[in-house]
């Protein structure tokens, strides 16, 4: 008896992380700080790696837009909006501990990118948009747990 | 006088002299060569008159040689010296110790560094513009994937961003 609870309580754990797998996506607007300002916060979906981005695109002020999350599901199809002015669409297919992606970004009704890709957890995927008066756009793709 | 029989004199004198032949033996020997007899008389009386005259010298410096001996006995039975033997549980408990640590340096050193590799692991297999007049390269620098766009249009301000 102790032994069938075990196992349920096994096959009900190893569902809830499969379920709990979302993508995420935030369309990112990165700026440069005046001398004179204050330091701002970072976003804290963007604090695991801000460094990296600060290195990688020289901007040192991070602002999230706008952002959108759904529950990822193996081999389902997703809409992100994170935007009026951005989304993706995303094919996913979990394999061991990373997902198969196809991934298209689009602005407006332009499709910029289309990719396939190995992508594991907490993992971002950057895409350099258009650059904008007020700074330059990014938008963000990432699988959480 | 051949040199068996020099040997053979040699041999027999030092009998003799030792006090090893029989009287029979020692009165032939003596008869043979008397100048043997003559020769032990003198030695036995010199070796006497030196026992009974001479002094034994008188030993300079004692605790040095003491010191030296002690030191040369100390010095070549130390290596043999018994050493500190611990219990078997306690050996044992050693070399388990010893185990873990040694798992515990290879975890860390290998695998846990292994699995904190794919916190930014992504692998692009095919990336491809949306059209003609865009160009698309990927980037991994820092350790971060990045999709870098060419082409696309300046936004100016009156653009709103939502």
């Amino acid at each position: 008896m102790n032994l069938l609870r075990c196992l349920l309580v096994i096959l009900l754990s190893v569902s809830t992380v499969s379920a709990e797998d979302r993508v995420w996506s935030a369309v990112v607007l990165a700026t440069k700080k005046k001398k004179t300002e204050k330091t701002t916060e970072v976003p804290a979906e963007l604090a695991p790696y801000v460094s990296k981005l600060v290195k990688v695109f020289g901007y040192d002020r991070f602002e999230i837009l706008g952002s959108a999350t759904k529950s990822m599901d193996d081999q389902s199809e997703r809409w992100l909006v994170p935007s009026q002015n951005f989304w993706l669409g995303v094919h996913a297919k979990k394999e061991d501990d990373a997902y198969n992606l196809s991934i298209e970004f689009f602005h407006d009704k332009r499709r910029l990118v289309e990719a396939t890709a190995k992508l594991g957890l907490n993992t971002p995927l950057v895409l350099r948009g258009p650059m904008h008066a007020r700074g330059q756009l990014l938008v963000i793709f990432e699988i959480k747990n | 006088m051949s040199n068996s029989n020099l040997f053979s004199y040699e041999e027999e004198m030092t009998r003799y002299v030792d006090g090893d032949m029989s009287p029979e033996e020692a009165a032939a020997f003596e008869t043979k060569h008397p100048e043997a007899a003559a020769q032990k008389l003198t030695d036995s009386c010199i070796g006497n008159l030196l026992r009974k005259h001479s002094e034994i010298p008188p030993l300079q410096h004692a605790e040095f040689f003491n010191h030296q001996i002690l030191r040369e006995i100390t010095s070549t039975s130390s290596p043999s010296s018994p050493h500190y033997n611990p219990p078997p549980l306690l050996r044992f408990a050693f070399a388990g110790t010893a185990c873990l640590l040694a798992a515990a340096g290879i975890y860390f050193g290998f695998v846990a560094s292994q699995e904190k590799e794919p916190e930014f692991a992504v692998q692009i297999t095919e990336i491809k513009a949306g059209d003609d007049q865009l160009s698309v390269k990927l980037i991994e620098s820092e350790g971060l994937a990045v999709v870098w766009v060419d082409g696309l249009d300046y936004l100016p301000d009156t653009y709103t961003l939502e």
